[in-house]
């Protein structure tokens, strides 16, 4: 079976400071596939090309629905117009359409989807708003059908609520759903980040530290949630880390970034005992007591 | 195509452009160290331009003549007193804003504007109120026949003068001196220059005071150079002045200068050849094209998003 | 404490007594200054005694717990939602047989503010949007209708939905560029192409009219018309219900009209709220980034709230144009963008009902005190300064949606 998402020869260039130089992977579908590296490695930059917020300087960022569908995650940013674009109208129109409206939402929308390393909830809504927010794809978004609150846009609605509900149970948020999301404490609003993104129906889940300040408590259901997520409901997840005793646990494949390159991925164990890698860790001071 | 009056209006186009990069340059502070738009800032120069006239006639009624003496004093007030209105305006409407929501400093600067523009009002009444003349005197050049002249004031010359000094100046204290190191570490990391042990709150009010001391500046030369002005000044003048900052790129000193001549050329050329009526659409409609094609100005970098 | 307090009264006394020394303490007349000392004395001792004032409420409300006193009065507003709606409609409606002419004509202009403000509501207080051009919307509506009037004999009916679409298309081709820049430099944006469209109405004299402005006919009710004679082909009102003539029924109903498309609007607005669209509004207002990684795309969310936006600023327009007999210019600088936007701030930007409040008082007001009408633009600057600085989300504050789970009992 074919990768779900494919990273080819990534680089990345801010003004003259290169961040990524040929970063390579692959994400197979149903997996759960951890980026780690010390700090500054490049790894919340390979997050950012891949969900549409940063187009690369180069490389190729591929996504294989299991439809068959083939999506480019930066043809979609919209870039520069190249000499090819004027011979073609097909591809003038394409690159026009994509500097106009693409961007990361276009990204989300082939099913990649992301929670933020520093907490982004629709603080002013409730709980269940935030979700309801999230399922654009699902929900009757004509004016006019709205206005005259027909009964399919009822019934979609009534369906989003629902869903919204059944997401917040499963996080165990059940009691706060009418409550202002940026009321919540800060583990919920964790989780509650989570459940939106669950919300806008992922292929590829991106998790960007989800354990960052979480005691080990609430890390450890964090990981059975992820878990269950991937087989209940056939969620492929990415996640960055740095707490690695939930990588040792979750993951499949771990893929390890120093500089701006992958210096070593495989499978847990065999990431864990690679020299090279322990060698960038201990490198960096502070970060090997999760070993 | 009339080279006089291309001359003509190059030489007042300088001189426009001068007093837009001096008022500039206090949107451009403001905007690179907390990251918004000053709405009263045309305000204060509006009300330098008022301080300008009645330390005028203060001095004159005090029996002090002599113009450089005079001069040197009305400006030195103006930018004290002018300086002490912008950090009262940081002060009072956006101090207290630091952490609020993204739309409240704006709002709140909105209405710091309508506070000083009507304050003026009622105090100084609504008509269009002027000074003397101050320094007349006129130098002409290339001139060949009774209408084939460029003429160029003594208060022009000033105020192109006046503005290199005050843009010198600005840049020494900012680029020479602790106090101007400690500004540029605010504007690039606010809250890691404060970690080290940078009053923050102290610089922001600096930039406020430094800001409003050039509009000052501006506003005195102006009062001196066309003697006319109402409360209602500091709107059109500021809007120009914050398309200068962002013509140059916003955030960076040279570029507000450099914005302020652009435009002061391109509005004064533009009155001369084609229509006077419709300069200020002109000008507006120059800001429009720049932050759509160029949001980042002329000397400015992009700026990457923070995700 | 007490001494330190006392001490920074002083001190703020003393600034605000050199910022109002050489403002207020002379007035220029002509070249020669006039003096009003006792003005920046007066002035200064009225910011230390709010100093101290502040300083003494601000202590108060550390040692003590928030009061609930507020808490139950929005209850209770809560509580009796509907009644009151029901009511305020009834004596809206009811109102015009019972004010005399010069009221019933505030009231109309008070309707119109709130068609307006509902508008700059949408874009500023649901989205996130900070318009500063309002005016130039409400000016393609006034204008489009009194130009098509002028040129294509326009009548009222049509010119309604034609001023609303042309103002929205405005909106959108404004829009589209200006939107995908960075939040704060679309104030300024749509600041300046207010004045672009006001120096262009002001200046095209061919066109426009310029400063002379255009006259602008009347609505007519199904054919009837409301002046003393009809037109050629065209029977009047009073003589059709043979009635004495009176220009009041004129104003009766064209204050009836007015109240039914305010009526809609609200009806609207507080529809868009719950719908998808309204929440993917606010969602950008809360934080746009997290929208993108939604797949909720920014340009065409903030578009339809900027083309609705101006669509009810082109009504609101229209209704001006007729209202008045007459558009120029003047009536739209920026300083009715401000009062506009200061009714939307003052309302809570967000509260539909705040909104509708904010707006008729701030414009029966300066109607009622003509003292009021000369601080007005001070007092709106003061008001929108301490909303920002005391209560950002507004007096009321926005209610959320409540939602319940099916099949559970709340």
């Amino acid at each position: 079976m074919s990768a779900l998402l494919t990273v080819r020869e990534l680089t990345m260039r801010f003004g003259g400071v290169v961040a990524l130089s040929g970063v390579g992977f692959e994400v197979a579908p149903g997996s759960v596939t951890a980026l780690i590296g010390p700090n500054g490695a490049g790894k919340t930059t390979v997050f950012n090309c891949v969900t549409g917020f940063y187009r690369a300087s180069g490389g190729e960022i591929l996504l294989n629905t299991p439809e068959g569908r083939r999506v480019d995650l930066i043809e979609i940013l919209g870039g520069p117009f190249r000499a090819g674009d004027w011979w073609s109208p097909r591809a003038f129109g394409r690159r026009l359409y994509y500097k106009m409206f693409g961007g990361a939402a276009l990204a989300a929308r082939a099913g990649v989807v992301r929670t933020f390393q520093n907490i982004r909830l629709f603080k002013e809504m409730t709980a269940l708003e935030n979700l309801l927010v999230a399922q654009r794809a699902r929900v009757d978004n004509a004016i006019v059908s709205g206005l005259c609150a027909t009964r399919a846009y009822r019934a979609a609605e009534a369906e989003a609520v629902e869903r919204a509900w059944y997401w917040l149970d499963f996080f165990r948020l059940g009691d706060e759903g009418n409550r202002l999301a940026g009321e919540l404490a800060y583990g919920r609003q964790r989780r509650l980040e989570i459940a939106r993104a669950m919300c806008a129906a992922p292929r590829l889940l991106c998790l960007d530290e989800p354990a960052a300040g979480l005691n080990p408590q609430e890390t450890a259901e964090l990981s059975d949630w992820i878990l269950a997520l991937r087989r209940g409901h056939g969620v492929t997840v990415c996640l960055i880390e740095h707490d690695m005793r939930l990588v040792m646990e979750i993951s499949d494949h771990v893929v390890v970034l120093d500089h701006g390159q992958v210096i070593a991925a495989g499978r847990p164990q065999a990431v864990r005992d690679d020299p090279v890698v322990l060698e960038a860790y201990l490198g960096a001071p502070g970060e090997e007591e999760g070993w | 195509m009339n080279f006089h009056i291309l001359v003509q209006q190059t030489v007042n186009g300088l001189v426009l452009g001068s007093v837009y990069g001096l008022i500039a340059v206090g949107y451009t502070m403001v905007y690179g160290i907390i990251g918004m738009i000053n709405f009263a800032h045309g305000d204060v120069y509006m009300i330098a331009a008022y301080l300008t006239a009645i330390f005028l006639a203060a001095l004159t009624a005090l029996g002090i003549h002599s113009p450089p003496v005079v001069m040197i004093l009305v400006l030195l007030l103006t930018m004290a007193c002018t300086a002490l209105y912008g950090w009262s305006v940081e002060r009072i409407a956006y101090r207290p804003l630091r952490h609020s929501t993204r739309l409240a400093p704006l709002i709140s600067a909105i209405g710091m504007s309508l506070i000083l523009q009507n304050y003026v009002r009622l105090s100084q009444g609504a008509r269009n109120q002027g000074t003397p003349t101050f320094l007349d005197g006129h130098l002409r050049l290339l001139e060949d026949g009774p209408d084939h002249f460029v003429q160029i004031t003594h208060a022009q010359i000033l105020i192109v003068v006046m503005a290199v000094i005050g843009m010198g100046l600005l840049w020494y204290l900012i680029q020479g001196t602790a106090m101007g190191r400690a500004c540029r570490a605010v504007q690039q990391d606010r809250i890691m220059a404060a970690l080290l042990g940078v009053d923050t709150d102290r610089i922001i009010s600096i930039v406020f005071i430094l800001g409003a001391a050039m509009a000052a500046v501006a506003g005195t030369l102006v009062t001196f150079n066309y003697g006319s002005f109402d409360f209602f000044i500091g709107f059109v003048t500021g809007i120009k002045a914050f398309t200068a900052a962002v013509l140059g790129g916003i955030g960076s000193l040279p570029g507000a200068m450099l914005g302020g001549i652009i435009l002061g050329l391109a509005e004064s050329i533009f009155s001369g050849f084609v229509n006077t009526d419709y300069k200020d659409v002109f000008a507006f409609s120059l800001l429009v094209v720049v932050l759509i094609f160029r949001p980042s100005g002329l000397l400015g970098r992009p700026e990457v998003e923070k995700v | 404490m007490r001494n330190s307090w006392l001490r920074d009264a002083l001190v703020t006394g003393l600034v605000a007594l050199l910022l109002f020394a050489p403002m207020t303490g002379v007035a220029l007349s002509g070249y020669t200054l006039e003096g009003h000392w006792q003005r920046p004395l007066w002035l200064a001792l009225g910011v230390v005694i709010g100093r101290l004032g502040l300083g003494w409420l601000w202590q108060r409300r550390q040692g003590a717990p928030a009061s609930s006193s507020g808490r139950g009065w929005s209850a209770w507003i809560d509580a009796h939602r509907p009644q009151l709606i029901g009511a305020a409609l009834a004596v809206a409606f009811v109102l015009p047989w019972f004010i005399g002419k010069y009221w019933l004509n505030v009231a109309i202009l008070a309707w119109i503010y709130v068609l307006l403000a509902l508008g700059l509501n949408i874009v500023v207080g649901l989205a996130g949007l900070l318009d500063l051009g309002f005016v130039a919307f409400y000016a393609v509506g006034a204008y489009g209708y009194a130009l098509g009037f002028k040129y294509l004999d326009l009548s009222f009916w049509t010119a309604l939905p034609a001023g609303a679409l042309l103002a929205g298309c405005f909106g959108v081709m404004l829009g589209f560029p200006v939107l995908r820049m960075h939040g704060d430099y679309l104030a300024i944006v749509t600041l300046g192409f207010g004045e672009i469209i006001r120096l262009v109405l002001n200046n095209w004299m061919s066109f426009t009219g310029g400063p002379n402005g255009v006259r602008v006919p009347f609505p007519s009710l199904f054919g009837l018309e409301f002046g003393r004679r009809a037109g050629p082909g065209h029977v009047t009102f009073h003589e059709y219900f043979n009635l004495p003539y009176s220009n009041e029924y004129r104003d009766i109903f064209f204050y009836l009209l007015l109240l039914v498309v305010v009526s809609g609007m609200v009806f609207v607005v507080r529809r868009l709220r719950r719908m998808p669209l309204g929440r993917n509004w606010e969602a950008l207002r809360e934080d746009e980034i997290a929208c993108r990684s939604l797949g909720i795309q920014p340009v065409s969310v903030k578009l339809s709230a900027f083309g609705l936006g101006a669509m009810t600023g082109g009504l609101g327009g229209v209704f001006f144009a007729a209202s008045q007999g007459f558009v120029n210019p003047t009536s739209f600088t920026f300083m009715e963008s401000a009062h506009i936007l200061a009714m939307v701030i003052l309302g809570g930007m967000g509260s539909t009902g705040g909104v509708i409040v904010a707006a008729v008082v701030l414009t029966v007001l300066p109607e009622m005190l003509r003292d009021f009408a000369e601080y007005r633009g001070l007092l709106f600057g003061c008001a929108m300064v301490a909303m920002m600085v005391w209560r950002p989300r507004g007096l009321m504050g926005m209610r959320r949606a409540l939602f319940h789970r099916s099949g559970v009992a709340e």
